[in-house]
């Protein structure tokens, strides 16, 4: 549907009036695109409209038209070749549209005349110069003035041409002298005239400056290429400095305003709470994220970097021994390592009980790990796994170090465990953290609990309780789905029967 | 104006002719035209058959040579040496080319170098106004004409063309005088340096050549061609190809360019006569190089040759108010009682009328002088000068003299680049960081390739303080005629109608107090 088609339904011609002659003719207004169409009538025509006016995929360009052949039925213009006034001694002609008989009746005066415009500077002669100047000029005769006001009149003030133009008798002039003498015969001359004219005061021209303006002027257009070169390094050191400065400034703004927060002489009730608290927490992080790029130079934790290096130390021994020896060895070798890793964990589940399964968790993909390693296949993500792992094992390693001095029941009293795990931030309630299962599952689950009388969550969520609760929670899912299995086998074998 | 869409372009069609007559060619056409309608060259051609004298101005007719045909030049160093031919070669191109009947009506600009003098100016003016008939006329300089052509009012013209290596500081479109320099070292020396180059060899102009392959055979006329026909001809065809094909300017000084010139190939070029002539790269670039290092040993005897490159100008012309003619004191009498009276020191019009031909002379050409005793002189000081080159491209810090134009010797010849320098340092300290950034290049034999670079690498050197730019035409055909077209434009202003000198004006006043009044 376009706007042609409107116009069709309505009936609106744009040039032709009668709305019979429309279906014989194309409409001219719809142009070069309906010219070629067939006519069509009736239906035929809604379905011709259906592929008609839409808009093509790949634009076709229509400006590809030729000139249009001239049209020799419009009268031309008239243009005539007209008489004018170029300036006060010449006539020229100039074309001019309109007839003859319009334009050229009367000489105009040139239309560009209006941007002939002079400077108005003061004339007078000789006796009038006598009489202002009272005898203080000597060295410059009423003659050479008049001939320098003369060319300033002629050149309109443009000095460089005055001076280069000025030949008086043979005396040549410098620049600044004839700019002295222009401008105090001016001042004379007002101070005469008009002692009132406030521009009086403007009409000093100060030689000496100018002269030692030029002066510097010409000295520092006389640098050698090396005094520039170092000017413009010693510019460049400049700048460093400058934004040096600017980012000590910066940093030490930062600095107060992190002090600043939260202000000392306000009253601090409102971080008293649980919420305030956490809000000023965030505020600090946020200040301390957004002010000051995160220091990436944290202070080192010496211990871990200890590990690292033993780790490190290890890592390198174990491949030497691996290139000196066999695959044998080697696979004895790892034999060997389980069989020692079996008793580290055996010992330390007699230790820490509470640690194990995670340290025998982390265990397993790192050796996995390693025997990747070995092929030297590693793909990206693997290499960031591996990362993960070994940080992973050794802050494990450091939290079990760091425990290391608390006995058993220490550790039971305060609280205090050793876990692998990648901890998510912030409080949260040891209950909510009691495993769940598949919706299916974990409705079986809350029914045998209820079988046998007790809550679904425990009642004192302790650690311990907690982590009985997680045991028995476990073993009730690990027998519901040996019964599930149990039924299904014993479905099937009634139906084989 | 009736149609004010017009009035920004600002240009009125009142069908001015303007004429740009060079040492090369002289240019006629149209104003408000892009280029000249006639191009012909500055030289004329005088046949004399059994008493009876021809002229011919075209460029095709003088190539062939002709019984009794003598070319002779009409214009020398960018002076007009021969009025009655240039105006007859003015009114042939008027008619044949630009089809004109009658002056009657047309204002026509003529160009004029800047030292030209008082008496030649006088002689256009008369010319174009009382022999030609033309409505009115202007005189402008051609630096000026360049400025315009090139849109920048204010701007250092470097002028390079066949007879003559202008530098003219132009300010708001007025070409000042006092710092214009100029020496003799352009296409014209180029030429003589090839010649030079192939000296044993006799350079044949196409015209007498029968045969090239397998052997080469001189045509013999029946007739005496003239010395100049050969040379015109040699001027136009061999000389012209040679420069275009295988002259190039050097980045640095050629001393220090040598060892990256040793891996270039060579080139050559096929003589009229067959030959094919093959030039190393060192050769090819030793010829431009004496644009900007001219050896004083390679010019011929009586080329005028100045070691300062000071133009003495009309604007400089003085003559003493004591020789004053009775003859003209009448006149200046008249003058002082019209309004605009200025006390222009009344010169001797009579005198430099009858001199006409001496005056440019003395002005123009400086007759290189003491050449015998300067002869021994010269191997030494051309020793020195190269050690100067090379210490200067060695160093960095380039000892720049006090005044800041490099030392040179009494016998040096000052190169285009030092013609740039003295005329920076002759211009006021104010001037010269717009005019160093301004820098535009003009003329046929600035389009040798490297030519700009090697004058910015050798200005940065020489004055270190100022930021320079070069300007020049990309259309490279333009840079023959930017004169011209400056001339063009100037021409189909509106805003230039006030500056028209009319005829009536030219008998009132007379062209004295015209030619200090109203030419600026």
């Amino acid at each position: 549907m376009s706007s042609s088609d409107i116009f069709d339904v309505l009936n609106i011609r744009p040039k032709s009036s009668s709305p019979d002659a429309e279906a014989q003719t194309p409409t001219p207004s719809s142009g070069t695109v309906k010219h070629n169409k067939p006519q069509v009538t009736g239906i035929q025509r809604e379905l011709y409209s259906l592929l008609g006016d839409n808009t093509p995929t790949v634009p076709i360009k229509q400006g590809n038209k030729f000139k249009d052949s001239l049209n020799s039925n419009i009268k031309p213009s008239p243009w005539s070749f007209v008489e004018f006034e170029a300036n006060s001694h010449l006539k020229l002609r100039h074309w001019v549209k309109g007839s003859k008989e319009l334009v050229g009746a009367t000489v105009e005066p040139s239309s560009f005349a209006k941007f002939n415009q002079h400077l108005t500077i003061p004339s007078f002669d000789e006796q009038e110069f006598q009489q202002f100047m009272n005898g203080n000029n000597s060295e410059w005769k009423y003659g050479e003035v008049q001939y320098l006001f003369d060319l300033c009149r002629n050149y309109d003030m443009k000095w460089f041409v005055i001076a280069d133009r000025f030949n008086y008798n043979g005396t040549e002039r410098k620049l600044d002298d004839l700019k002295e003498m222009f401008y105090t015969v001016c001042q004379w001359y007002f101070l005469y005239k008009d002692p009132d004219n406030p521009l009086i005061s403007q009409l000093n021209f100060p030689k000496e400056k100018e002269l030692e303006r030029k002066k510097y002027l010409e000295r520092l257009l006389k640098r050698t290429a090396a005094e520039i070169a170092e000017e413009e390094a010693l510019i460049i050191e400049s700048r460093k400095f400058e934004m040096a400065a600017k980012k000590t400034l910066q940093e030490r703004e930062a600095l107060l305003q992190l002090l600043d927060h939260p202000h000392s002489d306000k009253p601090i009730s409102q971080f008293l709470t649980s919420q305030g608290m956490s809000q000023l927490y965030a505020n600090l992080l946020n200040d301390k994220n957004r002010k000051r790029k995160p220091d990436s130079n944290t202070p080192e934790n010496p211990w871990m970097k200890q590990q690292q290096q033993f780790a490190q130390q290890r890592q390198q021994i174990q491949h030497q021994q691996q290139f000196k020896q066999g695959q044998i060895i080697q696979q004895q070798q790892q034999q060997q390592q389980q069989q020692q890793q079996q008793q580290q964990q055996k010992q330390q589940k007699q230790q820490k009980p509470q640690s194990d399964q995670i340290t025998s968790k982390d265990q397993q993909p790192s050796e996995n790990i390693e025997v990747k390693t070995e092929g030297q296949r590693l793909n990206k993500k693997q290499k960031i796994e591996l990362q993960n792992a070994l940080r992973r094992k050794q802050d494990s390693e450091y939290a079990e170090h760091l425990l290391e001095k608390f006995t058993l029941e220490e550790r039971k009293a305060l609280g205090v465990i050793a876990h692998g795990e990648k901890l998510a931030p912030g409080v949260y309630l040891r209950s909510s953290k009691i495993s769940t299962y598949k919706p299916a599952v974990q409705n079986k689950i809350v029914a045998t609990l209820q079988e046998l009388g007790l809550p679904v969550r425990p009642a004192m969520p302790s650690l311990e309780v907690v982590q009985e609760h997680e045991k028995l929670l476990k073993k009730i899912a690990t027998l519901l789905e040996l019964k599930k299995q149990v039924d299904k086998l014993t479905a099937e074998k009634q139906i084989v029967k | 104006m009736s149609n004010p869409a017009l009035q920004v372009y600002g240009g009125d069609e009142i069908n001015a002719i303007v004429i740009d007559p060079g040492s090369f060619v002289t240019n006629i056409g149209y104003s408000g035209t892009d280029c000249p309608q006639s191009i012909m060259p500055s030289s004329y051609g005088n046949v004399e058959t059994d008493g009876d004298t021809k002229r011919i101005f075209n460029e095709q007719p003088l190539l062939f040579p002709r019984a009794g045909m003598e070319i002779k030049p009409i214009v020398e160093n960018s002076t007009i040496v021969d009025w009655d031919r240039a105006q007859e070669q003015w009114e042939y191109a008027l008619n044949t080319d630009l089809k004109f009947e009658s002056n009657k009506g047309t204002p026509v600009l003529l160009t004029e170098p800047i030292w030209n003098s008082e008496a030649s100016r006088k002689k256009s003016l008369e010319i174009l106004l009382e022999s030609m008939e033309f409505e009115a006329c202007y005189l402008a300089a051609n630096s000026s004409a360049v400025s315009f052509a090139m849109g920048r009012p204010t701007c250092l013209v470097v002028d390079i063309g066949h007879d003559v290596s202008t530098v003219s500081p132009v300010i708001d479109g007025m070409t000042l005088s006092k710092s214009s320099t100029r020496n003799y070292v352009a296409g014209k020396y180029l030429n003589h340096l090839i010649a030079k180059n192939l000296k044993p060899r006799e350079i044949v102009p196409i015209f007498q050549v029968l045969k090239k392959k397998p052997d080469f055979v001189k045509r013999t006329l029946s007739f005496d061609v003239n010395e100049s026909v050969i040379n015109f001809a040699n001027e136009r065809q061999f000389f012209q190809e040679f420069k275009e094909t295988l002259l190039h300017i050097a980045p640095k000084s050629l001393s220090s360019f040598k060892d990256e010139l040793a891996t270039q190939t060579k080139r050559s070029l096929e003589a009229p006569w067959g030959e094919e002539l093959i030039f190393d790269a060192d050769t090819r670039y030793s010829f431009a190089e004496q644009l900007f290092r001219p050896v004083k040993e390679d010019f011929p005897e009586g080329w005028p040759a100045s070691t300062d490159g000071i133009v003495k100008t009309w604007h400089n012309d003085y003559v003493p108010l004591k020789r004053t003619k009775p003859g003209t004191s009448t006149n200046t009498k008249e003058k002082e009682n019209t309004a605009e009276s200025t006390p222009v020191p009344a010169s001797t019009e009579q005198e430099a009328v009858d001199s006409p031909s001496q005056e440019p002379n003395e002005n123009g050409k400086r007759p290189v002088e003491n050449k015998e005793d300067s002869s021994n002189n010269e191997q030494n000081s051309n020793e020195i000068k190269n050690e100067d080159a090379n210490s200067n491209e060695s160093s960095a810090k380039a000892t720049v003299p006090s005044n800041g134009i490099q030392a040179k010797g009494e016998d040096e010849v000052a190169g285009i680049v030092d013609l740039i320098n003295k005329s920076m340092m002759e211009a006021d300290v104010d001037l010269r960081a717009t005019l160093a950034h301004n820098v535009v290049l003009t003329g046929g034999t600035s389009k040798i390739p490297g030519l700009s670079d090697r004058i910015m690498h050798e200005l940065n050197k020489s004055l270190p303080a100022l930021k320079f730019r070069m300007l020049s035409s990309g259309h490279l055909r333009e840079r023959q005629y930017q004169g011209w077209l400056g001339g063009s434009i100037l021409a189909s202003l509106g805003t230039f109608h006030q500056l028209w000198v009319g005829r009536e004006e030219y008998e009132e006043v007379g062209p004295e107090r015209l030619l200090k009044d109203r030419f600026r």
